[in-house]
């Protein structure tokens, strides 16, 4: 099956000096899928996202919509945005201040000359779809941001485009309504099997939402891969820290000891403190290297008295701080010189000043090789 | 040029493109796709730069040319050395520079105490104080000096007359065909000018940086000198320099008060030139116009320079509610201020006018004198009655015309990635710079060398008009768009709409009331207009200001009050609508 998108060697420039935009990316988005374009702002998420929908031209690279090529910059093809069929909710939801609810919805429509009767059907089964029957005589202002955003997500859909894009929808909304919102895009998407392509800088409602994530860096493509990959398994230091909350600790490979039941001992020196840290075996890192040891706060377990059991990693340390968050309880534990985030459940209680042992599974020790230069 | 903070998104190629075709060009890293859209960009800049450069280059060129350009003559450096080598052009300069300069002083004293007095103080109405200082701003500035002459006048002034008598004086105290009479009046025109944005300014200044000062421990006087004026100085600064530049073209002042004393500055200079040396002095008159055009420039190059980066309108206006101060029973005395500087510097000149419309002969009011006369006198002179018409006629279509054209310039400025555009921006900007009567020179040369007879047509006059309402218009129509956000358009765009029917169905129906603000501004000002329209009047093209400015020139007090009258009447009802429509705070930056 061709792909409902293909994005191939894109690049994109904002005037001269400025560096690149969007700097030679490429990927598909299959037909039904959700896939969400996630990193920090200025990433150049929001502009692959305009260049899908034809309002900014790439300058090099090709686009593809299906099997129809709507962007090529060395054919010199630009299908303007109006002929492609898709439906774009905005950022600020750009719904006009000077049309009615249902003038808006019906927009799309009547620019697509569909029939009077069938404009009036389509729109109102759209409402209904995202909740806001009743509510068509309303002047689109006096609605809520929430109630906006739905107005902003009917029109993008009522015409059944071939691609629905959304930039950063649910960022204006409060954090409640998002969450809300949330669940509701997903439930909507499911139920109507139209491809998406999200764009947010929002690890969790990425995670929420995707079938597949793309992580994007400074233009340029960081990971690909479902929720559970992009989480467990990231593969920079960016993604890992961008994606989540994560332990990191730098260290040099002093020592590698092979044990029984598939872990690997290795050694670390951290200027004058050793460590030893037992890891899967598959991460066998090689001796003087310089590696990244990264735990997740939730893979880290704490107890109040010393525990040995060879088979887990455990370090002494002490409470540094302490907080209660209701559901969740999160420490920062001194180990020799590092500070390690720990989140643990509620019954889980120390005290400031409290000696303490933390462990964790080899498993979940993540080990990524320190970029070249970093300290 | 319009940038927009944060997320680039204003522009990217591409936006007004219809149909992909397939000559390309790249420049300066933007693509040039030739279709409709380029094409009518093309063509609105080359109007524009059609209308401002070509009377501008035409002034260049006779300001070295021996003769008026189009007759026989040669490339000369005469006028300049004309100019330079009188003692008189420095005299002017200076005078210019010392009756602006001292002006600018006096209105801004004036504007910020008063703003202070109504924004930050519990004086008593100062809400409707507020209001009546700003009145002037609905009065053309002309009926004001037409006022300050039926007061002060040495012989006639009714203010002189009463001193006279109640002093026992033999000469008149006052004189208002002075400098000091000039400064006067013009300080008073430009103080609700100021006033307006300092008032804006300070009503807006977040009281919770003044609030984090107080709690902090400082007191209301070290507040105030800290943190309030700190933040409001550049404001009272930007104000001053803007008025002061705009001062620069003062045209009516200069003449009505300025030329009966002999007290010359750029504008009367030039127009004395034309109008009263013989033989007609168009040498000198192009030469300072080109000088005085190079020096107004420059400054307003200065003061973009100052300005840039500083927060002319300091932080946000989110609705806050300012400190303020609590003045005991001092608060009387800055009622009183208020109240004074009201009477003096409005109620008395726009009585006087108002009355000497009523009075048979004009002077000192007595019932017996009280008459119709004077409006009935307009109303059957044929040339009056056509000056009206044709005001109406001519300003209202400019406006239309210009409102329509500034629409499509502010678009292109603002909204797309045309190649001319920053080029388009300055072009329709430089009338700015350029003054009234300098301005109406190079027009004058410009079109009376065309092969089209246009010269003494109602045509040229909304040409004219039309010219000098760019930069305002500009300003006002980019103002509105930078607001209304790209991603409307977009949507619009994505899902489905052309070009024309996204304007049609999204742009035009929001940009309606801001298009009708920027039209009822303009058509006040046009029919204010003096200095531009005064060389382009004549049998069958009177306009209402120019036939007031001239009977005033010759004393005709009777019926240039009743003049004035219908004039400000027609003014105060167009801005009044402007300002319901909202179009008024853009209207302050002029």
């Amino acid at each position: 099956m061709v792909s409902a998108v293909t994005v191939s060697a894109v690049v994109k420039e904002f005037g001269k000096g400025n560096g690149r935009a969007v700097d030679n990316i490429s990927f598909q988005v299959d037909q039904g899928e959700l896939l969400v374009l996630l990193g920090p702002s200025g990433c150049g998420k929001t502009t692959t996202l305009r260049m899908i929908a034809g309002l900014e031209e790439p300058d090099q690279g090709e686009i593809w919509l299906g099997d129809r090529q709507v962007s090529s910059a060395a054919r010199n093809l630009f299908m303007p945005t109006e002929k492609r069929n898709v439906g774009m909710v905005f950022q600020s939801y750009a719904i006009w201040p000077h049309m009615t609810v249902f003038d808006n919805v019906a927009y799309p429509l009547r620019v697509r000359r569909v029939k009077r009767d069938e404009v009036l059907d389509r729109v109102r089964r759209t409402l209904e779809l995202v909740g806001l029957q009743g509510l068509e005589r309303r002047s689109a202002t006096e609605l809520s941001g929430g109630q906006q955003q739905r107005v902003a997500l009917a029109r993008a859909m009522v015409f059944e485009p071939r691609l629905l894009l959304l930039d950063e929808p649910l960022s204006n909304l409060d954090a409640r309504l998002r969450v809300h919102m949330r669940t509701e895009l997903k439930h909507l998407q499911q139920q109507t099997g139209i491809t998406t392509v999200f764009v947010t800088h929002d690890q969790a409602e990425s995670m929420a939402l995707a079938d597949r994530i793309i992580v994007m860096n400074k233009g340029t493509i960081a990971q690909v891969g479902n929720p559970v990959e992009i989480y467990e398994r990231p593969s920079s230091r960016f993604v890992s820290e961008f994606v989540g909350s994560i332990n990191v600790l730098q260290a040099q490979v002093t020592d590698v000891t092979l044990l029984e039941d598939a872990a690997v001992l290795v050694t670390l020196r951290r200027g004058s403190h050793q460590i030893r840290c037992l890891i899967h075996a598959a991460a066998y890192p090689s001796l003087g290297e310089q590696i990244l040891v990264s735990i997740r706060p939730e893979k880290l377990r704490l107890h109040a008295v010393p525990i040995t059991d060879h088979r887990l990693n455990v370090w002494a340390g002490r409470i540094a701080t302490a907080a209660y968050y209701g559901d969740h309880r999160e420490y920062e534990v001194e180990v020799s010189d590092h500070l390690l985030r720990v989140t643990t459940p509620t019954e889980v209680v120390a005290e400031r000043g409290d000696q303490v042992t933390v462990a964790c599974d080899p498993g979940e020790v993540l080990i990524m090789a320190a970029a070249a230069g970093q300290p | 040029m319009t940038t927009i903070p944060g997320e680039v998104r204003i522009a990217g190629p591409g936006q007004l493109t219809g149909v992909p075709t397939h000559s390309r060009a790249v420049r300066g890293g933007h693509r040039i796709r030739l279709n409709a859209g380029f094409a009518a960009m093309s063509l609105v800049t080359l109007v524009v730069a059609f209308l401002v450069l070509f009377p501008l280059v035409m002034l260049v060129f006779g300001s070295f040319w021996t003769a008026r350009p189009g007759f026989p003559g040669t490339l000369t450096l005469d006028n300049y050395l004309q100019a330079y080598t009188d003692p008189d052009t420095y005299q002017v300069l200076l005078t210019t520079v010392v009756l602006i300069g001292a002006k600018t002083l006096v209105a801004v004293t004036f504007a910020s105490t008063l703003a202070w007095i109504v924004t930050r103080t519990d004086t008593p109405f100062r809400g409707t104080l507020e209001i009546l200082l700003t009145v002037p701003f609905f009065i053309p500035g002309l009926l004001e000096a037409i006022g300050w002459i039926m007061l002060l006048s040495p012989n006639t002034g009714t203010l002189n007359v009463f001193l006279k008598s109640l002093l026992g004086l033999q000469a008149a105290p006052l004189n208002v065909y002075s400098l000091g009479g000039m400064i006067w009046v013009m300080s008073l025109g430009s103080t609700s000018f100021i006033f307006l944005l300092l008032v804006n300014a300070l009503r807006n200044m977040d009281a919770s940086l003044e609030e984090s000062a107080r709690a902090s421990g400082a007191g209301a006087v070290r507040t105030a000198l800290t943190v309030t004026l700190p933040l409001i100085a550049p404001v009272i600064f930007g104000a001053g320099m803007l008025s002061f530049i705009r001062a620069m073209d003062s045209f009516e002042v200069p003449v009505l008060l300025g030329l009966p004393a002999k007290v010359m500055v750029f504008s009367n200079r030039i127009y004395a030139a034309i109008q009263y040396d013989y033989p007609v002095n168009y040498g000198l008159a192009t030469a300072l116009g080109v000088s005085f055009f190079a020096l107004m420039g420059g400054l307003i190059l200065v003061q973009n320079r100052v300005l840039r980066g500083k927060h002319f309108f300091v932080v946000t206006g989110k609705g806050y509610r300012p400190r303020i101060v609590r003045l005991g029973g001092f608060r009387y005395v800055t009622l009183g201020i208020c109240l004074l500087y009201f009477v003096i510097g409005t109620g008395l000149p726009l009585s006087q006018v108002v009355l000497g419309s009523f009075l048979r002969v004009f002077g000192l009011p007595r019932w017996d004198l009280l008459t119709w006369g004077n409006y009935l006198a307009i109303l059957s002179d044929a040339a009056l009655w056509r000056g009206l018409v044709n005001t109406l006629l001519v300003c209202g279509s400019a406006a239309l015309v210009t409102v329509l054209l500034c629409t499509a310039i502010a678009y292109i400025t603002t909204r797309t990635t045309f190649v001319g555009r920053e080029a388009l921006d300055v072009i329709s900007w430089l009338p700015w710079a350029i003054p009234g009567i300098v301005a109406g020179v190079g027009m004058l040369w410009a079109y009376i060398t065309l092969p089209v007879r246009l010269y003494g047509t109602l045509a040229l006059v909304m040409i004219v008009l039309l010219t000098t309402g760019l930069p305002l218009g500009v300003r006002l129509m980019s103002g509105v768009m930078v607001q209304l956000g790209m991603e409307l358009e977009e949507s619009s765009r994505v899902h489905g709409a052309g070009w024309l029917y996204t304007f049609r169905h999204i742009l035009a129906p929001l940009l309606k009331p801001a298009l009708a603000g920027a039209f009822l501004l303009l058509f006040v000002n046009f029919s204010r207009a003096v200095s531009t329209t005064i060389l382009f009047v004549g049998p069958g093209t009177e306009l209402l200001a120019v036939s007031l400015f001239s009977y005033s020139q010759a004393g005709k007090y009777e019926i240039v009050s009743a003049l004035a009258i219908v004039l400000m009447l027609i003014n105060v009802a167009g801005l009044v609508v402007a300002r319901r429509l909202g179009a008024f705070g853009e209207a302050a930056r002029f």
